[in-house]
């Protein structure tokens, strides 16, 4: 098990964060960039110095400032995959993972990278590369897994590829592993749960269908994908809370909420009708809006909206063409009151 | 108009750069000057001139390539004036070189008899040649170090290797480059070296007569091998400064 408890002044962010990953378990951490996920990586991985801290991992004590212990980074057995790879350019495939540790060919053949055994790194695919890098911290025997963006340096079309064989091989990894992104998708296709990361602070930790249904804050919201819309809410006599929103308009929930609060709703629970079309069932909300962005995602049309507020919703591509949906045509966004969370903000 | 006279600029510098090197060939026949090669006095110079720049620049390397990893690597108080300083040689006349070398090492000088005996001897030209030429090596081996992308460095560290191992492996073999355009550009000084060893070592054949020295005793009385001697210096500065040119890591962050 890896545990760390850190504090640190990193540039401009104050990080104060901690956290447990068990043997086996993978924890994502997701937020932003500059929220300060890469120097949680870095402060276990012993490359960055927090003023205060404790790193563990199962009994041996790798930072405790405290008690003036500072291994130093070849001391702590991390598999580190860095965000542009790292590999060493003068060397090898080969020799870049036996660097690190005794099995490189057996490595190398269960990365598929047999034939490239001898090319230098920038003779390889970015795919390639990546999987050397993946050999790399393996050959170290690693008893702590950190993976910093470990498929952002790759195109689409390798990306789900690869992720399908990260996946498989944190399944069979049996240490204890922290991922960075920035993608909450990614995190929650490679991740058992997820911390989401935001100015130093842990804002929450959940699994990721958790996260999304019950997200902490709107900050949390806006990074699982969900609609996020401000205003303020107050309690009305039907036992339903009426929110007046940030830039004008009143919507009905079904959530209690009290004072500033954040709105979320999925994109997919939004409808769009035509403007002014009579309410057909009046616990819908209703905003007026127009359309600004029309994008295609396979059967799905994802409309950018703007209503006060950004406003996301995604609906067929048969109603986008009964109704003539093109940037500029006014319509109404309609949700249900159920279909809405509030979030103290 | 403008552009011929770029181009008449251009022409009267080349002219004015290449005519004494060319010259140097021209003045004598080629066979005067493989004749005069077999003066012992010249070979002599040539021999003491090639012995004590390879021993100077080993000196330099080994000494100035851990200096300069420590200068590129950390931030410290004073390290810009530390920086400064040991660029000073670049720009000291070699004459002042000399008279300091001799205040410093010299019999009346601050460690006047402390260590063995420099001047007037092969291991004073040995000194005189490290101090005017190891900054051309520390500044081209501190820039290569420095712009060695830090990830390699700490996925080394990550991958389980010490600081030591991090530089023997990964830091010193990618910059190798840069190093050798270092080496290059340190030994072209010390083989052209002066001044500096005139006044510290002085010029006895054999013991601290180098090529520079012999050619500067002979111009006076045996212009021809006094020639067939820059004849070789030439050759020989001309290969330094293909070799640099060869190499990845130009000097361009040099004076």
């Amino acid at each position: 098990m890896l545990f760390f408890d850190l504090r640190a002044r990193v540039g401009r962010i104050d990080l104060e964060v901690a956290a447990e990953v068990r043997a086996g378990e993978c924890l994502a951490l997701v937020g932003p960039s500059g929220a300060g996920k890469t120097s949680v990586l870095r402060a276990i991985a012993g490359l960055l110095h927090p003023e205060t801290g404790r790193v563990t991992c199962d009994n041996t004590v790798w930072l405790d400032t405290g008690a003036g212990v500072d291994r130093p980074p070849e001391g702590r057995r991390v598999g580190f995959v860095f965000q542009d790879y790292a590999l060493f350019p003068h060397l090898s495939a080969r020799d870049n993972v036996a660097y690190a540790g005794p099995g490189a060919d057996a490595l190398l053949e269960r990365f598929g990278l047999s034939a490239r055994a001898s090319a230098r790194p920038r003779q390889l695919s970015g795919g390639e590369r990546q999987r050397v890098a993946l050999a790399r911290a393996l050959a170290r025997r690693p008893e702590v897994l950190l993976l910093d963006e470990p498929l952002s340096a790759l195109d689409a079309r390798t990306r789900a590829s690869a992720t399908r064989e990260l996946v498989g091989l944190l399944h069979e990894t049996p240490v204890p592993t922290l991922l960075v992104t920035h993608d909450f998708t990614e995190a929650a296709t490679l991740a058992d749960r997820i911390a989401v990361l935001h100015e130093g602070r842990i804002l929450q930790v959940a699994a990721a269908s958790e996260l999304a249904a019950q997200p902490a804050s709107g900050l949390v919201a806006d990074l699982t994908g969900a609609v996020v819309l401000e205003g303020v809410a107050r309690a009305d006599r039907d036992g339903l809370t009426r929110i007046a929103l940030t830039n004008g308009g009143t919507i009905t929930s079904t959530d209690a909420g009290e004072g500033p609060v954040a709105v979320t709703l999925h994109p997919w629970d939004i409808a769009v009708e035509p403007a002014d079309s009579e309410a057909a069932g009046s616990a819908r909300n209703r905003l007026p809006a127009t359309v600004v962005t029309v994008t295609a995602i396979g059967a799905r049309v994802r409309l950018g909206l703007e209503a006060g507020q950004p406003v996301t919703a995604e609906v067929t591509a048969a109603a986008v063409a009964a109704l003539d949906l093109r940037p500029g045509t006014r319509v109404d966004a309609t949700f249900k009151a159920a279909a809405t969370r509030l979030v103290p903000r | 108009m403008f552009r011929a006279g770029l181009v008449a600029c251009l022409a009267g510098l080349l002219i004015f750069l290449a005519l004494p090197v060319l010259a140097i060939f021209v003045e004598a026949s080629p066979g005067e000057l493989l004749a005069s090669l077999k003066d012992p006095a010249a070979r002599d110079a040539l021999w003491l001139s090639a012995q004590v720049t390879a021993v100077a620049v080993a000196i330099i390397v080994t000494v100035g390539t851990p200096a300069a990893w420590l200068l590129a690597t950390r931030r410290f108080r004073g390290r810009s004036a530390l920086v400064t300083l040991l660029e000073l040689p670049l720009v000291v006349p070699p004459a002042v070189a000399g008279v300091g070398l001799l205040a410093a090492f010299g019999p009346a000088g601050l460690l006047g008899g402390a260590g063995p005996d420099l001047v007037l001897e092969t291991a004073g030209v040995v000194v005189a040649l490290v101090f005017v030429a190891s900054p051309f090596y520390v500044r081209q081996a501190q820039a290569a170090f420095a712009a060695l992308d830090p990830t390699w460095l700490e996925a080394s560290r990550t991958s389980g290797a010490s600081e030591a191992r991090t530089f023997a492996r990964v830091a010193v073999p990618v910059a190798l480059p840069g190093l050798g355009t270092g080496l290059a550009l340190a030994w072209g000084r010390a083989l052209g070296e002066f001044g500096a060893t005139l006044m510290f070592a002085g010029s006895f054949r054999g013991t601290t007569q180098t090529a520079p020295l012999a050619i500067y005793e002979r111009f006076a009385t045996d212009f021809t091998s006094a020639l067939a001697l820059s004849a070789v210096l030439i050759a020989l500065s001309a290969s330094i400064l293909v070799t640099v040119k060869l190499l990845p890591g130009r000097p361009d962050a040099l004076l």
